[in-house]
């Protein structure tokens, strides 16, 4: 009985430790692919063009003194990228928040662009897990259009229809998504306003 | 004539999402489109012939005390695997599928695979039960990804077919949307088959 119970113990042992061995040699061959797509996702050369149109690139801010001070008074912020067109001017910021309030599937994370006149530029949703077909047309540019333009002056209103200036219509069957995006983008015009504004 | 015997007893006589009614969690919920129905009806195949390979082999050593902690292992190295790779090489599909990837250790249809064919039958003919097996879940969640996709917003495969001014059929999207379109799939499917008995 005893010997049956080793016997079996080490089998399964052994099976285990090939499992393992296996699933080391495919997490080396992927761990540096999977960085990469993370970080095409989050910040290639495609989000930079949705935040802010005609940059290049998108370097995180290098003022780590202004990037800690956010961090500690607004608990939503990400990041901030600096928007870079190809001959190295500065379009504006490319701000990185959660949405304060949360969406049906949970806190939305976008890139806001904010130009130097204080302007929105655009957006990119970085992580959502909205419904597919309903809460995650906020992923659409049709949807996002009607935030690009608007000043960060005053915090945006969802409506259901005729909006005004600081006004935008929701998706509609999906008003939770749409107000989770739209408390993300306050949040990032009042990171804006408070820190970044000259 | 038998292999294939094998093969179409997985697509149609016993497929496993119209006649056994297996991996009804991830079936449901993930079928809001078409294109989710094909990831994830390719990454339960490919788990599914390796597993298969893997038992049917190993299938003299381990004693049948044990047998299903080791088949355990051996689906759960394997989802792993193709977690990671199509984290890396996939990543947009791999971010709609989300959770239901890992989930794919606890689809009973790869277990019962597992414990009813593999587990007492050769390398070849596991490797062709994999295969049909497999080929009827995508089969099956395919059609049902599209029809949902296509009431549920009107496109399939994300091709806009029913022009804009159709209004979606909502509910089909949402979870009690899978159970309803499923059922009238079954409905339909053993219609179809019990006339050909007649």
């Amino acid at each position: 009985m005893k010997n049956n119970v080793v016997r079996l113990g080490v089998i399964l042992c052994l099976i285990s430790a090939m499992a393992g061995g296996v699933l080391a040699f495919s997490n080396n061959i992927t761990k540096d692919k999977i960085e990469l797509a993370e970080q095409i996702a989050s910040s290639g050369p495609e989000v930079a063009q949705a935040v802010i149109p005609g940059s290049v690139s998108f370097e995180l801010s290098e003022d780590t003194a202004l990037v800690d001070k956010i961090k500690a008074e607004n608990q939503k912020f990400v990041e901030l990228r600096i928007c870079k067109d190809t001959s190295g001017n500065e379009l504006g910021y490319g701000i990185r928040t959660l949405s304060t309030v949360p969406g049906y599937g949970g806190d939305v994370e976008i890139f806001l662009g904010v130009t130097n006149d204080g302007e929105i530029a655009g957006m990119k949703v970085v992580a959502h897990a909205e419904t597919v077909g309903l809460g995650a047309k906020i992923t659409e540019l049709k949807f996002q259009s009607q935030f690009i333009g608007k000043g960060t002056d005053s915090e945006i209103k969802v409506t259901k229809s005729n909006p005004k200036d600081d006004e935008i219509v929701a998706l509609s069957g999906a008003t939770f998504s749409t107000k989770s995006i739209t408390s993300a983008v306050n949040n990032a015009m009042d990171i804006y306003n408070q820190f970044l504004k000259k | 004539m038998d292999k294939l015997k094998i093969f179409k007893s997985g697509l149609l006589k016993d497929n496993p999402i119209f006649v056994q009614l297996l991996g009804m969690c991830s079936a449901l919920a993930i079928t809001t489109s078409a294109i989710n129905g094909i990831g994830m009806g390719v990454a339960v195949t490919v788990v599914l012939v390796g597993s298969n390979i893997v038992i049917s082999l190993m299938r003299k050593v381990i004693p049948d005390e044990v047998r299903i902690p080791a088949f355990i292992i051996v689906i759960a190295t394997f989802v792993t695997i193709i977690d990671m790779f199509m984290h890396a090489y996939t990543f947009e599909l791999y971010q709609s599928l989300g959770v239901f990837i890992p989930l794919i250790v606890v689809n009973c249809i790869i277990l019962g695979r597992a414990e009813s064919f593999a587990s007492k039958n050769g390398v070849i003919d596991s490797i062709i039960d994999g295969l049909g097996m497999g080929v009827g879940f995508t089969f099956a969640i395919v059609i049902l990804g599209a029809i949902r996709e296509f009431l549920g917003s009107g496109a399939i495969l994300g091709f806009q077919i029913l022009p804009a001014a159709y209004e979606p059929m909502l509910i089909i999207i949402l979870p009690p949307g899978a159970f309803i379109a499923l059922g009238l799939l079954i409905g339909l499917v053993n219609n179809l088959t019990n006339k050909k008995k007649a």
